[in-house]
């Protein structure tokens, strides 16, 4: 067992850092999609909270109509309806129409339940790309970004498995935090925000390797379906039974009238609500409608539908959101890994287990360098890679903090009229972020960490103040209170910057008393400060 | 309320298995408690945690339950850990056994 145990830790010690930097930043950002509808909302402040709709079937049936002038001779559309934390507060349109040399071309639409044009919110990068970071990681091709995030997910759930066998007092050290102890202390945090969030952390990596396994399949599809700019279309038509495209006859055909079909949808699949509708080969005598469920809906990450023949309303197929018990499984690791279904406490949940598991890597990045500074016995080769490797976690824990935070920042600041204004937000982020590494490398270690903390605490303690300034939607008027609904998304994202404000601060102040009170070691506990805390 | 109710049980739960080990005795009531005593708080520990777990399941549905009872748990211990470390005395209100008649503490 002991020989198992450190072969284990050897592993543990070498797949963390090696993956590291790469884990913290995906589980930074990806914590951050738990609320990636709610940053939306903050980051579009010219957007009003979801609307409501009165009448469906004719809030879609106008949706329709405008799509069909909007882009003639499309081969689809699909109409989403806005509903609690959908990706838009308005009526989203999107079709698909073929251009003169049969290319594929996009449009989208944004409407009010009347069909009239929805106001144009700020060019933003948002929620949505913010979180999606943690997979395409930006400046490199999506493919290799989900190879990259696949690769750190099968390493770190080796990480998890190999510190699970590495932990010696799992039990005997359950509620045990020592303070002010070194490395002891450090080695304590790392062991209580892992195993207390250790069912999270698994579900959290073995889905998130499922959701990127298919690109690792790849060598496998070409082996078997040869090397074209097809063959993915192909495979992906195979494997997820995208429906063979039906040529449109060119005899027109009105389609039959919403509410008949969205009748037969609740009496198909009770207990679903409406989410979408797509028509393929609209105007056509062939044209399909599928009524769409939502995705988020069940903890079973599926969009359940009903597929129906436009002309005549006939039902052509139901897909229930459990289609079979394996694809059941995948979908169900798929929801948990989303979280899509959670409610506003469970959110929090996913949320505070997200930022744990970060916690769980930065502490792993300082107990890493912490154990190699003990065993150096003056090897100068070995200490400047050490100081180098401290010097890299300041900038990229603390320094990632700071970025995010002026991410936010460049959302309000950059001119509203600015070409690619979503670019920059990011580019902001990842500028912000090297500027934080490179301050990291020239200040001492144990400066930088107290320097950064404070940044960010004072980045995020700012935000809300930046929102009042710049915006009506600051927290004077988004808290609810008796008498007034408020905005809860939006109040709620500048709640969570004050929370983190105080984290950071808090870390901030640890880090400044154990410079000032250096090397006494065993310090009476009641006097002691506690370890810095993610 | 079911959210609450969860937390009210896992929370002294987690306090009873906390108290159930010497470490922890001695950091709470400054010596550690007799075998009998141990018992009593691990086996309430373990029967609270239990009925968090099993309220989850009962409220929630046993799909949307056992993801709410991981966050719960999480929060619970968490909560826990940081009350023994900064205020261990605070433990004590959290869960409580009777002492077992003649039981006098260990040394």
């Amino acid at each position: 067992m002991d020989t198992l145990r450190q072969s284990m830790s050897w592993m543990h010690t070498w797949t963390g850092l090696l993956f590291g930097w790469v884990l913290y930043f995906m589980f930074v950002t990806g914590s951050s999609g738990y609320y990636d509808s709610e940053i939306d909302a903050w980051m579009q402040p010219e957007l009003s909270s979801a609307i409501t709709i009165e009448a469906p079937a004719e809030a879609l049936e106008t949706a329709l109509e405008r799509a069909a002038e909007d882009t003639p001779g499309a081969i689809n559309h699909r109409v989403f309806l806005p509903y609690t934390r959908s990706f838009s507060p308005y009526i989203r349109v999107f079709s698909t129409g073929v251009d003169g040399d049969g290319k594929r071309v996009f449009t989208e639409l944004a409407l009010l339940e009347d069909g009239s044009a929805a106001p144009e919110p700020r060019d933003t990068a948002g929620g949505q790309r913010l979180y999606r970071l943690h997979w395409t990681f930006h400046y490199i091709p999506r493919a290799l970004g989900e190879m990259l995030a696949g690769l750190a997910a099968v390493f770190m759930f080796a990480a998890i498995i190999s510190g699970i066998i590495t932990h010696k007092k799992i039990f005997t050290d359950f509620f045990t935090l020592r303070l002010a102890k070194g490395q002891r202390s450090w080695l304590d945090s790392h062991n209580i925000v892992s195993v207390m969030t250790l069912p999270f952390q698994i579900m959290i990596t073995f889905s998130g390797i499922l959701l990127v396994v298919t690109t690792f399949f790849i060598p496998i599809f070409v082996a078997q379906y040869g090397y074209s700019e097809d063959t993915i279309k192909t495979v992906e038509a195979e494997m997820f039974g995208g429906a063979a495209l039906v040529e449109p006859v060119g005899e027109p055909a009105e389609l039959v009238d919403m509410n008949t079909l969205l009748t037969v949808f609740d009496a198909e699949l009770p207990g679903e609500r409406l989410g979408f509708v797509e028509v393929r080969n609209p105007g056509d005598v062939t044209a399909t409608v599928r009524v769409y469920g939502i995705v988020g809906d069940g903890i079973i990450r599926a969009a359940p539908y009903v597929a129906f023949a436009g002309a005549t309303g006939e039902v052509l197929s139901v897909s229930p959101r459990a289609v079979s018990d394996t694809s059941g499984v995948m979908d169900v690791l798929e929801g948990l890994h989303e979280g899509l279904f959670a409610g506003p406490v469970l959110r929090v949940l996913y949320f505070v287990s997200g930022l744990m598991g970060a916690g769980m890597i930065a502490t792993g990045l300082v107990l890493w360098t912490k154990k190699r500074r003990q065993k150096l016995r003056g090897d100068a080769v070995a200490e400047r890679n050490l100081v180098l490797i401290e010097r890299l976690n300041v900038g990229v824990v603390a320094g990632l903090v700071i970025a995010i935070g002026a991410y936010f920042y460049a959302n309000r600041l950059l001119p509203l009229g600015m070409a690619d204004r979503a670019e920059w937000e990011l580019h902001t982020l990842f500028l912000v972020w090297l500027a934080c590494i490179i301050h990291a490398l020239v200040r001492a270690p144990s400066r930088a960490w107290i320097e950064q903390l404070a940044g960010a605490a004072g980045v995020f303690a700012s935000l809300p103040v930046l929102n009042a300034l710049t915006t009506s939607l600051h927290l004077g008027n988004t808290l609810p209170l008796p008498g007034r609904a408020g905005d809860m998304a939006v109040a709620g994202v500048d709640l969570w910057f004050l929370v983190i404000a105080a984290g950071f601060a808090y870390a901030a102040k640890v880090a400044a008393q154990k410079q000032a009170a250096p090397k006494r070691a065993r310090r009476p506990r009641a006097e002691a400060p506690p370890a810095p805390a993610e | 309320m079911s959210w609450i109710a969860a937390f009210a049980l896992a929370l002294p739960g987690f306090a009873g298995l906390c108290l159930s080990t010497s470490k922890h005795q001695r950091a709470v009531f400054g010596s550690a408690l007799a075998a009998p005593q141990t018992r009593r708080y691990r086996a309430l520990g373990w029967a609270l945690l239990c009925a968090s777990i099993v309220w989850c399941m009962a409220m929630f549905g046993w799909a949307r339950g056992a993801v709410a009872v991981c966050g719960v748990v999480t929060i619970a211990a968490v909560s826990v850990i940081g009350l023994v470390t900064f205020r261990p005395h605070w433990v004590r209100y959290l869960c409580w056994v009777p002492r077992p008649a003649g039981d006098t503490p260990a040394p």
